[in-house]
């Protein structure tokens, strides 16, 4: 990390939830100049991740952001949870599972509400795996021997480039070592890159994805179904797509938010695990969420040990209470139930639904973030934070539950530090002011 | 019957786990002693007299406990938790669980309630004026039983999954539904006057659900049985003709899907499957 130029091999990704590692990064005076074997996406990060930084902890006053010491924004941090009564802290699937574990104890210690992303993403792909169970296994298994892929409402040319090269159509496994030895399904609402790419593409209207499971469900047990066409697509190439799936050695499905996050939501994510299940009783099948932030399944797993939930946890009553829909953050936001939120490495106010956001923007609001955001724009306090993988290193999950090991490039900027220490902070702060009766 | 009234005194910016309040563990006690109860606001334990004015007895007779709580109780949780009998009026916003487990009694809303009403429910009546949340009656999230009994009605509309994991018991939507209504169903009875959004009777293996509104399509896991000129809800007869499906196929299901004929013309594709 000095002033030679240095290459780092087996570099983790940490964009998507592919968390590819055979990054080849090259650092020349702490900086990142140049970068192999990533997708657009990875690449454009690490050469870029300086911009719109955050240079130093702010805190509003009368009206304004402005520049304060780390110690005052710790202080003003802890103070604002300690007065809350209902405290929500969001974020997590941008950082280390590291942080994510303060960020529990955070929590607990506040007496508030912690959930990540997942509740605005692959939630319902939580909630079907409680009720139905799952079929799944890691991508190097379906790298090595799916013959049958299926990308139902994703779109992985655009959101995780490099998804098919490395684990599906176009990887060299062990057994299947070709793209002529691999049969590609897609189904969506349009053609879009990653279908142009398919042997079968399949255009299901908008909002039909449930019925079009339940009519493969029926065709794939035999049953005659009765409708001429279900969700647009005629019943003859529902049974012929039913005979190839029951037909092949090791079928992959693959799934994302145009499922997860489209009319029926969980119920969706039921029917596709209920569809995989069916199969496993004729061939061998596995299911996949295509999961978006690169640690999105840590903070899950994380949040798992250490509460028995994945994520919209209450601790507001002292002991961990789950239950998405009443504890989690969209939800508690639209009806006003939070009256302070902690928000890390995420930026709800660009994408949560409008009324949440007002909610959110309207109650004193902590931001820990290394970038500038519309999030960060409308906090009370911010830190600024070093980057997980970059600047800093921490464990972070693959999208299939395999941990890897983010590491270290470069130093970050002066006085920048990691969530960590920064969580690490506002609770031994927390800690003191609550014993001093503040 | 006298009524113990409970007035909102401020408004609440958090959730309220108001459990406590039912005439199981309120008929017979004093004011001074219901006001000393502690509950949930946020992470905070208050007395209830600190959120609640409280005017009015309590009957010593669990049957005749009228409590009447006025305010918007749209944070409040579990209003009428596990209650056996007497009567519960909100006059407001009943929030979310209004009569969670309730085994009896009776739950009057005067105004909206929130998701999860009557959860888990196994006896007694709920009646809501205004529209309810989603997955009223259903199962609450690690059960597998949703409504084991009682009546619930609702005047207004009601959301996704109404009735889901419904064993028995009876649910009356006079508006419109939203997707999922009887999802997972095992008996139990559900009627939807106005339309449904889809999606009726998904995974429902028994039971019986009747759609007098529209429905944009039937499941392709149900089988087309017959036309019937009338069906039965409770104790009423509701006039069709309705076509009547079978399913739901894919669970190995005998539910029955009651669709009204004359509010579903793009139904009509079925009538070829009837013997002339």
């Amino acid at each position: 990390m000095g002033l030679e130029e240095s290459t780092f091999r087996d570099v983790v990704c940490t964009v998507c939830g592919c968390c590819c590692d055979h990054l080849e990064v090259t650092v020349k005076e702490d900086t990142v100049v140049k970068v192999k074997n990533a997708c657009a996406m990875s690449t454009s990060k690490l050469l870029n991740y300086m911009n719109e930084r955050i240079m130093k902890p702010m805190i509003r006053r009368r009206g304004r952001l402005s520049g304060c010491s780390y110690r005052d924004a710790v202080d003003a941090a802890a103070k604002i949870l300690l007065k809350s009564r209902s405290p929500l802290l969001y974020g997590w699937s941008l950082t280390s599972c590291e942080a994510v574990e303060v960020g529990v104890e955070l929590a607990e210690e506040v007496g508030g509400f912690i959930d990540n992303t997942t509740s605005t993403c692959h939630g319902p792909t939580i909630l079907g795996v409680h009720e139905i169970g799952e079929s799944s296994s890691t991508l190097g298994e379906v790298r090595h021997r799916a013959d049958l892929i299926i990308y139902w409402g994703c779109n992985p040319i655009h959101a995780h480039p490099l998804h098919m090269s490395r684990y599906t159509l176009l990887s060299k496994g062990r057994f299947r070592k070709s793209r002529s030895e691999r049969t590609l399904i897609v189904v969506d609402v349009r053609r879009t890159d990653t279908a142009k790419m398919a042997d079968m593409f399949i255009q299901v209207e908008p909002n039909k994805d449930y019925e079009l499971i339940s009519a493969l469900r029926a065709a794939v047990r035999g049953d005659e179904i009765e409708q001429d066409e279900v969700g647009g697509v005629p019943t003859d190439l529902i049974e012929e797509v039913a005979e190839m799936l029951i037909s092949c050695d090791f079928g992959a499905l693959f799934f994302g938010l145009g499922l997860t996050m489209s009319p029926g939501k969980s119920e969706n994510v039921d029917a596709a695990l209920s569809l995989v299940r069916d199969l496993n009783s004729k061939t061998k099948f596995v299911i996949i969420p295509m999961r978006g932030h690169f640690n999105v399944n840590g903070a899950n797993n994380v949040m798992t040990w250490m509460t028995g939930y994945p994520y919209a946890i209450d601790f507001t009553r002292g002991f961990p209470y789950y239950n998405p829909g009443e504890t989690s953050a969209v939800d508690l936001l639209a009806r006003g139930e939070c009256d302070s939120a902690l928000i890390v490495a995420s930026d709800p106010v660009s994408n949560f639904p409008y009324k949440a956001t007002c909610n959110l923007t309207s109650i004193p609001l902590i931001t820990i973030d290394p970038h500038i955001t519309p999030t960060v724009l409308c906090s009370d306090v911010v830190f600024p934070s070093a980057l997980v993988g970059i600047e800093t290193s921490g464990t972070v999950y693959r999208m299939d539950g395999v941990p890897l090991v983010a590491r270290k490039l470069v130093e970050p900027p002066r006085n920048i530090r990691s969530d960590i220490e920064i969580l690490r902070d506002i609770l031994r702060r927390y800690r003191n002011l609550k014993r001093l009766g503040r | 019957m006298s009524a113990l009234e409970l007035t909102l005194r401020r408004t609440v910016m958090a959730p309220l786990y108001l459990d406590i309040i039912s005439p199981d563990n309120l008929s017979g006690k004093r004011w001074r002693e219901i006001g000393d109860y502690i509950v949930w606001e946020g992470n905070r334990k208050v007395k209830l007299r600190s959120l609640f004015k409280i005017e009015g007895e309590a009957e010593a007779n669990l049957q005749d406990t009228l409590i009447e709580i006025v305010g918007d109780m749209s944070r409040a949780r579990r209003i009428g938790y596990r209650m056996s009998g007497g009567v519960i009026r909100v006059r407001g916003h009943g929030g979310l669980y209004v009569g969670e487990s309730m085994r009896g009694g009776r739950i009057i809303v005067d105004g909206d309630a929130g998701p999860w009403l009557g959860a888990n429910m196994a006896g007694g009546t709920i009646e809501v004026s205004g529209s309810a949340g989603d997955h009223v009656a259903a199962a609450s999230l690690g059960t597998d039983k949703g409504m084991t009994g009682g009546t619930i009605i609702v005047k207004g509309d009601s959301g996704s999954q109404t009735g889901a994991w419904m064993h028995s018991g009876l649910i009356r939507v006079s508006g419109s539904s939203g997707m999922f209504p009887g999802a997972h169903m095992r008996g139990g009875t559900i009627h939807i006057i106005g339309d449904c959004s889809g999606r009726a009777g998904a995974n429902m293996r028994g039971g019986k659900i009747v759609l007098s509104g529209k429905l944009p399509t039937v499941l392709p896991s149900f089988t087309f049985e017959d036309i019937r000129s009338q069906t039965r809800v409770d104790k009423d007869n509701v006039e069709g003709p309705f076509y009547v499906f079978s399913g739901d196929n894919n669970e190995g299901g005998d539910g029955r899907l009651f669709i009204k004929k004359a509010s579903n013309p793009q139904l009509k594709w079925c009538e070829k499957f009837l013997e002339v």
